[in-house]
């Protein structure tokens, strides 16, 4: 049997769709989640997670019983993963998870400490920094986040930041801005800090224009615009 | 009239797989086609404004997936003969598409070519698509696949030998 030549160009095409990963090119929340927020289901409310993929998470054989293990789906961990912070807003208390993925570079949560878990959210994406696998998709950020809004808990904004950072802004695109101290993770993760921080009341949307990683000197070390589909604003061309 | 994202989405989960093989035919390494496959519906996302409904959704969104494997491509086109040295250690060459001939063939044919080629081979385009995609008119569309088919099956045969 003859083989076209062109099928030949393309023997050993194997497709695996992401549609979740075109969303978070263009900074749009994933689908589920859109649909979580506007039918107020209690399990899991996240409004924007850029360019990290929170996906149906799959039953993976770890260390500790974490939620986002436990349903189908979270990216495969390479490590345990491993508490960062604890902390408590408005009385209300929580954790800072982070751990790397196989797949989807470093995997960060910040989880309530309630049962039903109402308010968690987590997303990954390659960080500089962090080492990679050689599974790992995507190029390397020096900054995303994750932020969250429920009904159970207080709206938040945490993620991952490259490792020089010591100084974390944030310009909402209410034009509120919110700067905040970095924190240091396990030794473990890499090269990589952290931040978290309960958004004031004055803030009437978390809607997010611009992050950026500041240096002990003030030097910017890390940035990212996200961008709303249809925006059509390339991603990092505030930060230039 | 504009796109919408349920549209676009139809297309990535219908086409998505043709899309792919049109983007690693033309880039030669399967991690550049996945990016150019994504960055492509991403643009067609940003860009679902300017759809204006003439042609199908189908034909504009293979417009930016072109365009974004053509990005990725200008870093260094592999439809090019590859370096012999390069080729003759297949270890250095990780996710390529191990077929240097065929390769060496199309990638002597004309962008244009290789693009008609390839929406109508990879994606099953019909004529009226390929020119809306490529902003041609549809007899240019049978004139470049009957142009390209030909140069393609001589620059084969050189390559036999």
């Amino acid at each position: 049997m003859t083989v076209d030549p062109l099928d030949q160009l393309v023997a050993n095409a194997q497709w695996e769709p992401d549609w979740e990963g075109v969303l978070a090119r263009v900074g749009a929340p994933p689908r589920r989640l859109r649909s979580a927020h506007m039918t107020r289901r209690r399990v899991l409310i996240a409004l924007v997670i850029l360019t990290a993929v929170l996906v149906p998470l799959a039953a993976i054989a770890a260390d500790s019983d974490w939620w986002f293990l436990r349903s189908g789906g979270a990216p495969t961990p390479s490590s345990a993963p491993v508490v960062v912070k604890e902390g408590e807003w408005d009385r209300k208390s929580w954790k800072l998870i982070a751990y790397p993925s196989t797949t989807k570079g470093l995997c960060v949560s910040l989880t309530p400490n309630n049962v039903e878990g109402t308010g968690a959210v987590m997303g990954c994406a390659p960080i500089l920094g962090v080492p990679r696998t050689d599974q790992t998709t995507g190029a390397d950020l020096g900054i995303t986040y994750v932020t969250g809004i429920s009904d159970a808990f207080p709206p938040f904004v945490a993620g991952p930041v490259t490792g020089k950072a010591e100084t974390v802004e944030i310009n909402f695109q209410t034009g509120e801005t919110l700067r905040l101290p970095t924190f240091s993770g396990p030794e473990s993760l890499g090269d990589v800090r952290f931040y978290a921080a309960q958004l004031p009341p004055s803030l009437t949307s978390p809607a997010i224009a611009k992050l950026v990683g500041l240096d002990k000197n003030g030097i910017i070390v890390a940035c990212l615009v996200p961008i709303a589909a249809g925006d059509g604003v390339p991603p990092l061309s505030a930060c230039q | 009239m504009h796109a919408s994202l349920g549209e676009i989405e139809t297309v990535y989960r219908s086409s998505g797989d043709g899309f792919y093989r049109l983007a690693l035919a033309r880039l030669g390494d399967v991690e550049a086609a996945h990016d150019a496959v994504q960055e492509g519906f991403a643009r067609a996302i940003r860009g679902r404004k300017s759809y204006r409904g003439s042609g199908s959704i189908e034909g504009w969104v293979a417009r930016c997936v072109i365009n974004a494997a053509h990005d990725l491509g200008r870093r260094g086109d592999p439809t090019k003969p590859l370096d012999i040295e390069a080729v003759s250690d297949p270890a250095n060459v990780p996710d390529r598409v191990e077929d240097s001939g065929v390769r060496e063939a199309v990638g002597r044919l004309p962008q244009r070519q290789r693009d008609v080629l390839f929406l109508r081979h990879y994606l099953d385009f019909d004529y009226a698509t390929i020119a809306a995609s490529l902003g041609i008119e549809v007899g240019t569309v049978s004139a470049t696949l009957h142009a390209a088919r030909s140069a393609l099956a001589q620059e084969l045969e050189e390559v036999a030998g």
